[in-house]
């Protein structure tokens, strides 16, 4: 039903409706002319006045970012000041003569700086437009002292990453770089701006969203000269909070020292707690020069060292362990029963499967050897009999109980889980049955079997403490206000009886201290040392011939392992040494390790 | 037959005063646009093609009878309802919210259609279900559900201030049909009471915009700022303004989002306060002649459209002044024919054209 408007009564309550609308509208009509003349004619002056140079202006006072400390609070990482060159163009009445005149000063080219300053010319008003960053003491004093000659020119102090101890534990502490779109993303926050610097890799990395802080900003009343008159309003930087890692800075320096022109990684752990105090991958950089974004040529570099500095081995780096794993067959043969670790096998040097002959890697062979003897002189005949005589699953399966194919939890970077084969696995993946000289293979630490340094030193912590997995940590305390972030241990518990660990020990003590002992370059006079030796092959040798070391491509060559403990009775360390083609473990792993481990045991 | 009538109540003072802003706009934003170098942004042409397209469209509308434009107006509305939704879901993401649908080279904004759709189906909902009773709370419930299903879409885009500018249209058409007084007791004191659950509606940084405005101290290096700049550039206006291109405070770039939120401030600095008199008279004469082509309207259908219109036109033009005097915190809301923007320009014309359809049909 639809009314017309010729009802009068509706049409009369429409137009006095219409009516109080009009009037209401005329209030606020005159509301906004009073509002006008009080803006423009009353207080007229006053914001002429404000807008004459623009007297108020927004100043950015920058955060500091977080520091990282060791436990014993050195610091590792800090800011200093640095100093960089600004222009305000507002500020500068004739810009390309003080360009040329400050070029001059600095005896540098005025097209670059001019470059410069077209570059950035279309920023916000007095936004200040950066000639030249990071300027020596010398050039700073030297524009401060001309200051009167050089309007519109600035010297401002901006905060700089630095790294306290130089090319050191790179692949921990990380870097900083430019902020790209795609970090923005990652870190969902609006602090950031494009061009902004933020960490990139390692603990910068994991660590940004503590580390960063909040920069604060000052609304300034300035007079016509751009000097400041009056502080309107201040919003102090909130600086980011500090983080406690576990690094001892003493054994890492040590470390890297060892680690220099090789390449691998070093681990040094405390068997409990799952401290770590050293991770060292080599080479490494110099986080330095990444402290206010990297230039290109360092960059490039660095992305061309065929040895890729910046991948951290001591995570990511999947090798097959080698003889270093021999003991998880053994774990795994005495658990289940499968052999009698009293039980001499012979070792001519050969064990013949089938058409096909495995080698020892002593040619002419061990002679009778029982259990620990093996793990001792880390014969290679004895865990082939018993690799085949627990089985390849079982393996597998005590090899997964000891952390090893999966990641160990390390917070702050990325790690690789390695790999743990089985009978399934070979399966799905080849679509091929196992076969039996696999399992010799992986028996003694071959073949599929893949382990980062990291693992292993896990592993070896297990059967020092002979209780659990620890939880690998480097960040132990985030230093945030109101209440601290800590970061616990953590055990993961192994089924293994104790029994079994005491005697894997008691084989370990005697690798190192035992004259025939592969691992005899790790002991120490007054400390028992426990450890293992590996010698993980690249490729697999098809023939007897002893080829020289200096002859083998370095490519082909065989891995160097060492993983060990000490004092062997309370063990206050885990050290794992992986050198890739670095030959034998014994020979070439085992002496840094006793190293470590000497350092270790002279600061306590 | 074509019948005289419809050009001797062609509104030529509306026609005139709109076809003025929008040149005044024009010239306007070709400050905003010209940069120190003298290069003009091609905002500004584009500006240009958008008026021109909008007094096209202006002719078109005013051709077509809009008394037998009520049998479609809950279908338009639902059409520019699915564009919302569809802006949701694909749209480009400006600012931080999703307004636009972006077809080739133009970019639509379907809130902004929205606005008119909107009062076409509220007005058909009125004329429709008028009767001598005053209204009670439930025959409340129609209207009500279409302005949830209205706002809601754009309240999430985020478009606070278009969300804001489809409740007080709601508000306002709502005014002039007659309502039971306890009914309109009870919807103000429980408006009232749900005020504070609105705040928590709210986004972060919406909330930061209302607090700012409170309190300009909270946020001096952002908003803070932007609201100083502003009165600082309307004030440094005086009586005479600082001259077209002249403006200091607008051509540093001290004012942010000139050639949106900010136009007024140009122009009140540039020109000062005669000019800013004479420009707001003009805007409210848009207004005052709705008003009065719904008072005069030859059906119920086109004076609801009238109100509705010229609602439209006073809370936007009313809202962004007041947000560029420092009396209204930051929302986002467009200045008829002058902030720039194609789908605003359109709905601003179209608005018009309307109101001068309806006029052009008052005989009875």
């Amino acid at each position: 039903m639809s009314f017309k408007l010729n009802e009068p009564n509706l049409e009369k309550s429409l137009v006095k409706r219409i009516k109080i609308t009009a009037a209401l509208t005329t209030l606020v009509l005159l509301f906004i002319f009073s509002r006008l003349w009080y803006l423009q004619i009353i207080k007229g002056a006053y914001y002429t006045e404000l807008s004459i140079d623009n007297r108020i202006r927004i100043t950015k006072i920058p955060d500091a970012r977080g520091r990282i400390l060791s436990k014993k609070n050195e610091v590792l990482v800090k800011n200093i000041p640095s100093f960089d060159l600004h222009l305000i163009p507002q500020d500068t009445p004739d810009i390309k003569s003080i360009v040329s005149r400050v070029a001059a000063l600095l005896h540098l080219d005025p097209k670059v700086l001019w470059a410069r300053y077209e570059k950035k010319k279309s920023r916000p008003p007095f936004e200040p437009i950066p000639l030249k960053k990071e300027m020596p003491w010398n050039e700073m004093s030297l524009v401060v002292s001309n200051k009167m000659d050089l309007p519109g020119i600035t010297v401002n102090v901006v905060p700089k990453r630095f790294y306290c101890l130089g090319m050191f534990a790179p692949h921990v502490f990380g870097f900083l770089g430019k902020a790209d779109s795609k970090d923005l993303r990652f870190f969902r926050s609006s602090k950031y701006r494009a061009g902004d610097l933020v960490g990139k890799y390692g603990l910068e990395r994991w660590g940004e969203k503590y580390l960063k802080g909040k920069p604060g900003g000052l609304q300034t009343e300035v007079d016509a000269f751009g000097n400041r008159k009056k502080i309107l309003a201040e919003i102090a930087p909130v600086n980011g909070n500090d983080i406690i890692i576990s690094i001892d800075p003493v054994l890492q320096k040590k470390a890297e020292d060892l680690l220099k022109d090789k390449v691998g990684a070093v681990i040094a752990m405390h068997p409990e707690n799952g401290e770590i105090m050293v991770l060292a991958s080599s080479p490494g950089f110099n986080s330095n020069l990444f402290a206010r974004g990297i230039e290109q040529k360092n960059w490039k570099t660095l992305l061309q060292n065929p040895f890729h500095p910046l991948l951290n081995r001591a995570l990511q780096s999947q090798q097959p362990p080698g003889s270093v794993f021999k003991i998880i067959t053994a774990i795994a043969a005495l658990e289940e029963n499968a052999v009698d670790p009293e039980q001499k096998i012979f070792c001519s040097g050969r064990y013949q499967l089938g058409k096909r002959t495995f080698r020892c890697w002593k040619k002419g062979g061990h002679g009778w050897v029982n259990m620990k003897e093996a793990i001792t002189q880390s014969c290679d005949c004895y865990f082939y009999h018993v690799g085949l005589a627990v089985g390849m699953d079982t393996i597998s399966k005590y090899a997964k109980m000891f952390g090893l194919g999966a990641k160990t939890g390390i917070r702050y970077e990325k790690e690789k889980p390695g790999l743990v084969p089985d009978t399934k696995w070979k399966q799905k993946k080849y679509g091929t049955p196992w076969q039996k000289g696999e399992t010799l293979n992986a028996a003694i630490g071959q073949g599929f079997l893949l382990t980062t340094p990291l693992q292993m030193a896990t592993v070896y912590c297990a059967v020092a403490n002979g209780k659990y997995l620890p939880r690998p940590r480097v960040i132990l305390e985030i230093d945030k206000q109101p209440a601290k972030i800590l970061f616990q241990p953590e055990k993961k518990p192994v089924p293994v009886s104790p029994k079994t660990l005491a005697f894997i020990r008691d084989a370990l003590v005697a690798a190192v201290n035992e004259p025939n002992g592969t691992g005899r370059r790790a002991k120490l006079k007054d400390i028992q040392v426990a450890g293992k030796t590996g010698t993980a092959q690249v490729i697999s040798k098809k023939t007897d011939a002893d080829e020289k070391e200096e002859n083998i491509p370095f490519r082909l060559r065989d891995h160097a392992w060492f993983v060990a403990f000490a004092p062997a009775e309370q063990p206050g360390i885990v050290v794992c040494v992986l050198i890739e083609h670095g030959g034998h473990g014994g020979v070439v792993a085992a002496p840094i390790a006793k190293e470590i481990i000497a350092k270790y045991m002279n600061t306590r | 037959m074509f019948d005289r009538r419809l050009i001797i109540n062609f509104d030529f003072f509306l026609f005139f005063v709109v076809l003025l802003i929008s040149f005044l706009g024009v010239v306007n934003l070709k400050s905003i646009c010209t940069s120190s170098g003298g290069t003009v942004s091609p905002f500004f042409y584009k500006q240009i093609y958008w008026v021109l397209i909008g007094f096209s469209g202006l002719f078109i509308i005013i051709n077509i009878n809009y008394a037998s434009l009520i049998r479609y107006a809950y279908y338009f509305h639902i059409s520019a309802l699915v564009l919302l939704l569809f802006v949701l879901v694909f749209g480009k993401t400006i600012y931080g919210s999703q307004r636009w649908i972006s077809l080739g080279p133009i970019s639509l904004q379907p809130s902004e259609i929205t606005k008119i759709t909107f009062i076409f189906a509220l007005a058909k909902f009125y004329t429709e279900n008028l009767s001598q009773k005053a209204y009670l709370l439930k025959d409340l419930f129609m209207p009500g559900l279409l302005l949830l299903a209205t706002f809601l879409p754009i309240y999430y885009q985020p478009d606070l201030g278009t969300a804001g500018i489809i409740l007080l249209i709601f508000v306002s058409m709502t005014f002039f049909v007659n309502i039971n007084k306890k009914t309109v007791f009870l919807l103000v004191s429980a408006f009232t009471a749900a005020l504070p659950f609105f705040w928590f509606l709210l986004k972060d940084y919406q909330k930061k915009r209302v607090l700012v405005f409170m309190n300009p101290e909270l946020d001096p290096l952002n908003a803070g700022y932007q609201v100083i700049q502003s009165k600082i550039a309307v004030g440094s206006g005086g009586l005479l303004g600082k001259g077209f291109m002249l403006g200091t405070q607008s051509q540093l770039r001290f004012l942010p989002e000139q050639h949106t939120d900010f136009v007024f401030s140009v122009w009140a600095e540039e020109w000062g306060f005669i000019a800013c008199f004479l420009l707001i008279l003009l805007f409210f004469s848009i207004i005052y002649r709705g008003l009065a082509i719904a008072a005069e309207a030859n059906s119920l259908f086109g004076s609801f459209l009238a109100v509705g219109f010229s609602a439209l036109f006073f809370w936007q033009i009313s809202i962004n002044i007041f947000m560029t005097l420092g009396l209204f915190p930051v929302v986002g809301v467009p200045l008829p024919f002058f902030t720039y923007g194609g789908s605003s320009m359109l709905c601003c014309i179209i608005g018009v054209a309307f109101l001068l359809n309806i006029n052009m049909r008052k005989f009875k």
